[in-house]
């Protein structure tokens, strides 16, 4: 079974929730896919045993044989190559790696160099199998290596918990697909309500199974929490707004650790998904 | 010589100089032979990502000669002095008056 846990805002409990969930479960693979920030090793504590230069290829010209005819330009929905009179320039951090400037060069003037965006480190924490991207600081594009590490490493059977980045875009997106339930976790604030709408609309239209865990959930209005359980998605698990969780997720202890009633909670949460999937 | 200049408004009697490039409003286009003006909304102005190359893009299709701007980014930079476009930055004030600086 593959679950992403997902949230819309941020620091809403993606990474709680997903390494207690794994820590909980034990027989797990663990992907996360917060490439942007990844931290969920500060909580899973794996041995990284190896790690590995994630690239994307980027057009490379060949000015013996450009004409300067600015087709490659064209054909870039990225905006990632201008053409001026004498020379092409390539912004890779543009760049989506999707050859279609290669296709359109009718000189056959471009091939494709690699160019390192990201690593992946793959380790061990006993019988977590524990998956990170990292993606390199200025870099923007998250989603291909997101797609990547999906394809590689998440298409084994068993169990597979993915943490999401935040947001509700793209890399989002390419988070959930494919998965068999997406928890979304929020935490009943305004801000929290806001994006987990628009959450769980992505989800309804990718017709993705899908519950709501509430963290903080002792916080925020009565409003707010009625609007949540309008949404028409289970509320799966409330944690409390606790000044115990966040000390122990301050200094590396995860949820189960800090509470270990957690672990029947998160079990039953477990199989609760797994009735519905 | 045609002088584009990042401007606030579409009438360039009385718009500023936008201090931005790539995502500046409109884009006045002074032709100093001809003395005609034109102004033109900026295409670039809410692309999700590169702005500045695809305004520069936009120039070049315009044939102009200047840009007369606030400030530039490294793409906006790479992407006019590979166009051959000149360049004069920093400027603020009225449009009409930025347009004398190149010496229009």
């Amino acid at each position: 079974m593959k679950v992403v846990i997902g949230s819309g805002k941020g620091g809403t409990g993606k990474t709680l929730l997903s390494t207690s969930l794994a820590l909980t479960l034990e027989y797990v693979r663990y992907l996360d896919l917060d490439v942007e920030e990844p931290n969920a090793h500060i909580f899973i504590k794996p041995d990284i045993r190896e790690r590995i230069p994630f690239s994307i290829p980027v057009p490379e010209i060949d000015f013996n044989r450009c004409t300067y005819c600015g087709e490659c330009a064209k054909a870039c929905e990225f905006g990632a190559i201008f053409v001026g009179s004498n020379t092409v320039n390539v912004f890779e951090k543009l760049c989506h790696g999707c050859a279609s400037c290669k296709l359109a060069c009718p000189e056959n003037a471009i091939s494709e160099r690699p160019y390192i965006v990201g690593e992946i480190s793959i380790g061990r924490r006993d019988k977590i199998e524990y998956i990170m991207g990292y993606l390199k600081l200025t870099e923007a594009l998250s989603t291909p290596l997101i797609r990547h590490i999906k394809k590689e490493y998440g298409m084994v059977s068993g169990d597979i918990i993915m943490d999401a980045p935040p947001g509700t875009s793209c890399p989002f997106v390419q988070s959930i697909s494919d998965t068999d339930f997406v928890i979304l976790i929020t935490e009943p604030t305004p801000f929290g309500l806001s994006d987990l709408e628009i959450s769980v609309e992505i989800v309804r239209d990718m017709k993705l199974k899908a519950g709501i865990v509430i963290n903080r959930a002792d916080l925020g209005s009565k409003e707010v929490k009625e609007k949540i359980s309008g949404l028409g998605l289970p509320v799966l698990l409330e944690i409390p707004f606790s000044k115990e969780i966040a000390v122990g997720y301050s200094k590396g202890i995860p949820l189960v650790d800090v509470l270990p009633e957690y672990r029947e909670k998160i079990k039953k949460l477990w199989e609760r998904i797994r009735e519905m999937v | 010589m045609r002088v584009a200049v990042s401007a606030t408004e579409a009438d360039h009697n009385v718009a500023g100089v936008d201090p931005r490039f790539g995502r500046c409003s409109f884009f006045a286009i002074y032709d100093s032979d001809t003395g005609e003006w034109n102004s033109f909304p900026n295409p670039a102005k809410d692309a999700v990502g590169g702005a500045a190359i695809k305004a520069v893009e936009f120039l070049k299709s315009k044939n102009v000669d200047v840009v007369v701007t606030g400030n530039l980014g490294p793409n906006a930079t790479s992407s006019l002095s590979a166009a051959g476009i000149r360049v004069i930055t920093g400027v603020t004030g009225k449009v009409l008056d930025a347009v004398k600086m190149a010496g229009g």
